[in-house]
């Protein structure tokens, strides 16, 4: 089975990889609207928040139905999807919450 | 030649007047407790039961006698082997729990026994620790039988060694309750609210439970604890009363802190075990109706009796009533290899029945169970199906209670994040907020599970999470009781097709 998050290397990296090369995932608490506890989830600084938004909800699938139709909310604002986790400022250990979207 | 009560006050109090030492060097403040106070504060505690110690240990004796028969006349194992797969899983959860947790209740009631202020105090203490022990002995003995028959049994005493996530919320709320507890904080934090409050009704119920179940040898057991816990249950009440004397604000902060903490624990052990670990037909009654019926009322009839007040964050814990157990049990479903104990999906029947008794918030807990079932109906039923029907994310952990981010409800987490002193911090609940904000000092430097693996403290990789640091083996982590295979789901997929 998939691990619960990303394991240690098991070898240094190469002399040739740059510091530039090694990025950071954040680790962040995300809450899916209908799930029953957070889930911990990795951002990739370029990936998208819509991509961010999916990868908790794969993650919670077990308890929660898919939805296509979603909004992520950090500090209590709705963020545009198409940003990336970078540029929507996201910090590492904050909270972030995936909710369907409200219909106007 | 005197009788009995002429010189039992005599043998109970025994203070005198220090002369080579000061009593505040005999009795610190630090383990002693607050507020300091001359003992002429404390003169006239005095508790109900006033027992002796040839009572006690005639007592005693007499109760062991009647545990030891009812476990030569149904404890066996053929006994325990013909009882509900579920109800098993309760007592491996009680199992669990219990003895270890008691004997920390031996430490903290040491130091009652030694550092509280009156002797009549320290009398009743020395008898609760030997009820203490009592309760961590008779548990370990009733339960080490079925080790060789059931390894899950072996976590009667492996439990509390382990940094399995429960185990490191149940460790972080006993050091702070028992085992480094002060002796006025341990009478107001253990005897009053968690025994008074919770444990001594706490048992009742579980007799109760037990015997709906024809567990008779548990509820033997557990009845016989209750009758100890009654007693020295009362230590509380006299301190509280004192206490109130003085500083009354304290009380309420130390009632409205032990009360939520113990709350948080209680509701785990007790809730899962009444509203799903036993069988339907077996309920009496729903968790939340026994809080009502047993807790509540009780708890808030002893806080008007003192002229206290209702912690202010009672509305959220009338909520979490009808809600958190519930999330906790479906959270704790989909992360049962983490757990010693195996889980069992409620039925149509008994879903109609959580419906009935929490309709509150049921709707959304039912969207959840429909989803789980939905994925064992697409894996199909099997023991090699377990982890497809498995949560494979790291779950997350409150900063103070240590247990899982489940408070509110599906639609609305409550948990809240805190950055103090540079560091991030997430609570489940505005009340656990609210006391690690009381004592950031005592808490702040304790680092809940997930902090332990992104620090590489605690192994990231799933398998090695639960065999190394959770000490757990693939005979003994949890699983589905019948691994996916309910009639109802099979009646249920042969009806879609």
């Amino acid at each position: 089975m998939a691990p619960m998050i990303g394991s240690k290397p098991k070898k240094p990296l190469s002399p040739s990889v740059t510091r530039e090369d090694v990025y950071m995932p954040i680790p962040l608490y995300g809450f899916l609207e209908g799930d029953t506890l957070g889930l911990l989830v990795f951002a990739e600084e370029v990936e998208t928040v819509q991509e961010l938004a999916r990868k908790l909800q794969d993650a919670a699938n077990i308890r929660v139905a898919r939805n296509d139709d979603l909004e992520l909310l950090y500090n209590g604002k709705t963020v545009d999807l198409a940003l990336t986790a970078a540029q929507a400022g996201l910090q590492p250990l904050d909270r972030f919450d995936v909710i369907r979207r409200h219909k106007v | 030649m005197l009788n009995r009560d002429e010189w039992l006050p005599l043998a109970r109090k025994l203070d005198w007047d220090y002369t080579y030492v000061r009593e505040d060097e005999v009795f610190p403040q630090v383990i002693s407790g607050h507020p300091w106070l001359p003992h002429s504060e404390w003169k006239d505690w005095e508790e109900s039961f006033k027992t002796s110690y040839r009572e006690y240990v005639h007592n005693q004796y007499e109760k062991d006698m009647a545990v030891y028969a009812v476990r030569d006349a149904v404890g066996r194992l053929e006994n325990i082997q013909k009882l509900a797969a579920p109800w098993l899983n309760s007592l491996k959860v009680h199992a669990a729990a219990l003895p270890l947790a008691e004997f920390t209740g031996v430490i903290g009631s040491l130091r009652g026994a030694r550092f509280g202020r009156d002797s009549a105090w320290r009398t009743m203490s020395t008898f609760g620790a030997l009820d203490e022990y009592r309760h961590t002995q008779i548990p370990l003995l009733l339960f080490h039988q079925l080790v060789r028959w059931d390894s899950q049994f072996d976590w009667a005493h492996k439990f509390y060694h382990t940094n399995n996530w429960f185990a490191i919320a149940a460790r972080h709320f006993f050091d702070e309750l028992t085992l480094g507890q002060n002796a006025i904080e341990f009478a107001i934090g253990t005897n009053f609210v968690l025994e008074t409050g919770f444990t001594n009704l706490q048992f009742v119920g579980l007799a109760s439970l037990a015997r709906e179940s024809s567990d008779h040898m548990f509820e033997r057991m557990v009845t016989s604890i209750q009758t100890d816990e009654a007693r020295h249950a009362q230590i509380g009440h006299p301190v509280l009363e004192v206490l109130m004397k003085h500083d009354p604000e304290y009380v309420q902060y130390l009632l409205d802190k032990w009360f939520w903490r113990s709350w948080r624990t209680f509701s785990i052990l007790t809730g899962v075990s009444t509203d799903y670990l036993t069988a339907l037909e077996q309920r009496p009654y729903s968790f939340k109706e026994f809080m009502e019926e047993w807790i509540i009322d009780q708890y808030v009839r002893m806080l008007d009796e003192f002229g206290l007040k209702k912690p202010w964050y009672w509305n959220i814990f009338e909520d979490e009533l009808d809600i958190y157990h519930h999330m906790i049990y479906a959270s704790a479903y989909t992360y049962r290899a983490t757990l010693w104990f195996d889980f069992v999906i409620p039925s149509p029947a008994e879903r109609k029945w959580l419906r009935q008794k929490y309709p509150k918030y049921w709707d959304d807990m039912d969207a959840v169970w429909e989803q789980v079932i939905e994925r064992w109906r697409t894996t199909g039923p099997g023991a090699a199906n377990e982890f497809a029907v498995h949560g494979t994310v790291m779950p997350t952990f409150c900063d103070l209670c240590q247990l899982p981010l489940s408070g509110g409800s599906p639609r609305k987490n409550t948990a809240n994040v805190l950055t103090r002193d540079g560091r991030k911090y997430i609570f489940c609940s505005e009340p656990c907020r609210w006391i690690f904000l009381r004592e950031p000092e005592r808490y702040a430097n304790h680092k809940d599970l997930v902090k332990r693996v992104l620090s590489g403290e605690a192994p990231a990789e799933f398998t090695n999470l639960l065999t190394e640091y959770f000490r757990l083996t693939p005979d003994t982590w949890g699983k589905d009781v019948y691994h996916g295979a309910y009639d109802w789901l099979e009646a249920k997929k042969a009806s879609v097709a």
